[in-house]
C-alpha cells in the first residue's frame, strides 16, 4: 500500500492554522483599556489623584493671576469674564491631563520606575489609564461650572459653553489618548501643540490678538516648563524611559 | 521554557555580552560572575527592562518583546535596587504592584499577609516603609517578586544587607522555589547559590563559559568547591592584567 506524505507546503500550512487558532490575538486600545480597568481597578489607577487637583487647581490660578495683572483686565466687565470662563474651559482638560503626566513621570523614583515596567502593565500603561478617567473630571468640573453660571443669570452663553465642553474636552482628551498611545511622549506634545494653536486661532477669531496672545503666553510657559521636566531631566538620561517615549 | 538564543547587547562601543544561548527549565540556576561581567544587563533583557541587539528570548516558544502583559505576568523580579514609596506599607505597596499585574485585589491581600510572614515582617505590615532597614526594605522585595505567583522568579543580588539568618531564610525559599519554577539567581557571593543551585552559569568575556552542574563544573576546573572553581575561572585573567 502506498502511503502519500504531505508536501512542505501542506505541512506549513497546517502549522500556520494550528498557530493561528491557538494563538491569542492582541487585544484593540478599546478593549485593552476596559480589560485594564476591570483588572488593576479604577482605585488603584487613581492613586494619589487628589494631589493632581491641588496641583492643577494652582496652576489655573497663577495662569489667570499672570492674565489678569499683566494685562490688566478688569473682572467686572462682562468680556472678561466670558473670556476666563472660556479659559476655563478650554483649558482645564489641558491643565488637568498635563498635571497629571508630569505629575506621573516625576514623582516616581527611577527605581520605582523600572519596578513597573516588569509588571504586566507598566509605568506607560498607567499614565495612559489615567487619560480618560482625569477628561471624565474634566467634564464634570465644567459641567458644574457651567450650572453656577447658569445660575448666575448667564443662559445667553449656554450654547457656547456647551458647545466648548463637548468639541473641546472630549476632543483634546480623545486626541491626546491616541497621540500618547501612539507615539509616547512626542505624541503628547504634538497634541498640546496642536491644542495651543487651536486655542490661540479661536480667540484671535473670536475676540481680539489681545486676548489670543493672553491665552498662549501662560500655556506655552506651562508646555515648555512640562516638556523641560520631561525630557531634561528624565527621558535624556534614563535609557529605560525610551518604553515612555515608544512604547513596547 | 524560557529560552534565550543568540543575545547580544552593546552600549555604544561597549560589548556587554556576545551570543548567549540558555535554556531554563523548572529548577534554581545560580548566575555567577565577577562584577561586571553583564549578569544584570542579562537579567535586565530577560523581564524586559532592555531590549537584545541580536538574538530573541522566548518563553514557551514565543518572542517575549511580542508577548509583552502577557510575559510580564508570569515573571517575579527582585532588582539590584528595590524601588519602593518609602511613605507606603509594606502592604500598600505589595498590593499597589500586585493590582499591576493583574492580580485579584482580594487574592492580592492574602498572599501578601501570607509572604510578609514568609519573609519575616508580618509585625510591620502596616508601618512605613521609610522607617525600615535596608535588610528589611530588600525583604519587602523579596516578598514583592513573589507576589503575583509568577513562574519566572529572577532575583539580582538578592542578599545584599541580609543578616545570617535571614540568608538562611532566603535560601529556603529558593529551593522550594525551584521544585515548581524557574529560579534564575544572579550573584556574585559564593555561598549564596552552592547549595541550592541546580545548574550555574558562568559568564566570560562576554559569553556563557560554563553552564552545567556544580559537580561537573567542579569536575572540569579542578576544584573542591565552587568558589574555588570560581577562582580558577576568573583569577588567571586577573592575574594576566595585573
Amino acid at each position: 500500500m502506498e502511503i502519500e506524505y504531505p508536501s512542505e507546503e501542506k505541512k506549513e500550512q497546517s502549522i500556520a492554522n494550528i498557530i493561528k487558532t491557538t494563538k491569542p490575538e492582541p487585544v484593540g486600545t478599546i478593549r485593552f483599556l476596559i480589560d485594564a480597568y476591570r483588572e488593576i481597578g479604577i482605585k488603584t489607577i487613581l492613586r494619589n489623584s487628589y494631589k493632581i487637583f491641588i496641583l492643577s487647581a494652582v496652576t489655573f490660578s497663577l495662569l489667570t493671576a499672570c492674565s489678569l495683572f499683566k494685562f490688566d483686565i478688569n473682572v467686572c466687565e462682562r468680556r472678561s469674564i466670558v473670556y476666563l470662563l472660556s479659559m476655563f474651559f478650554y483649558f482645564s482638560p489641558f491643565i488637568l491631563l498635563s498635571t497629571d503626566f508630569m505629575y506621573q513621570i516625576q514623582e516616581r523614583p527611577f527605581d520605582v520606575y523600572e519596578m513597573q515596567n516588569t509588571c504586566k502593565y507598566t509605568a506607560r500603561h498607567l499614565i495612559l489609564l489615567r487619560m480618560p478617567l482625569f477628561s471624565l473630571f474634566t467634564i464634570l468640573i465644567d459641567i458644574g461650572t457651567a450650572v453656577v453660571w447658569c445660575s448666575l443669570g448667564g443662559t445667553q452663553y449656554l450654547p457656547h459653553i456647551i458647545g466648548l465642553i463637548a468639541s473641546g474636552v472630549m476632543l483634546y482628551s480623545l486626541l491626546n489618548i491616541a497621540m500618547f498611545n501612539k507615539f509616547g511622549i512626542y505624541g503628547y506634545i504634538g497634541c498640546a501643540v496642536i491644542w495651543l494653536g487651536g486655542a490661540a486661532v479661536f480667540n484671535a477669531v473670536g475676540t481680539d490678538m489681545k486676548y489670543a496672545i493672553l491665552t498662549g503666553i501662560p500655556v506655552i510657559i506651562h508646555i515648555i516648563s512640562c516638556a523641560m521636566m520631561g525630557l531634561v531631566l528624565n527621558f535624556s538620561v534614563r535609557r529605560s524611559y525610551k518604553r515612555l517615549m515608544f512604547g513596547y | 521554557m524560557l529560552e534565550i538564543k543568540n543575545v547580544s547587547k552593546a552600549f555604544k562601543d561597549f560589548t556587554v555580552l556576545e551570543d548567549i544561548n540558555l535554556t531554563f527549565e523548572n529548577g534554581v540556576y545560580g548566575m555567577l560572575s565577577p562584577n561586571g561581567a553583564g549578569k544584570t544587563t542579562l537579567i535586565k533583557m530577560i523581564v524586559t527592562l532592555l531590549m537584545p541587539d541580536e538574538g530573541e528570548i522566548l518563553w514557551n516558544g514565543e518572542n517575549i518583546s511580542i508577548l509583552g502583559g502577557r510575559y510580564r505576568e508570569v515573571v517575579g523580579y527582585l532588582p539590584q535596587k528595590f524601588g519602593y514609596y518609602r511613605d507606603d506599607t509594606p502592604t500598600q505597596f505589595l498590593t499597589y504592584i500586585a493590582a499591576l499585574n493583574g492580580v485579584d485585589s482580594d487574592v492580592a491581600k492574602e498572599r501578601c499577609g501570607k509572604l510578609l510572614e514568609r519573609v519575616g515582617l508580618g509585625d510591620v505590615k502596616n508601618k512605613k516603609m521609610k522607617k525600615f532597614s535596608g535588610g528589611m526594605v530588600q525583604r519587602v522585595g523579596i516578598a514583592n517578586a513573589l507576589m503575583n505567583d509568577p513562574k519566572i522568579v529572577i532575583f539580582d543580588e538578592p542578599t545584599a544587607g541580609l543578616d545570617p539568618m535571614e540568608r538562611v531564610r532566603f535560601r529556603n525559599i529558593l529551593a522550594e522555589l525551584g521544585k515548581t519554577k524557574i529560579v534564575i539567581l544572579s550573584t556574585h557571593i559564593v555561598s549564596d547559590i552552592e547549595n541550592i543551585a541546580n545548574t550555574v552559569v558562568m559568564i566570560k568575556d562576554h559569553r556563557v563559559h560554563i553552564c552545567d552542574t556544580i559537580d561537573n563544573i567542579l569536575r572540569q576546573t579542578n576544584a573542591d568547591n565552587l568558589e574555588s572553581a570560581f577562582m580558577n575561572v576568573y583569577e588567571a585573567d586577573t592575574l594576566i592584567n595585573s
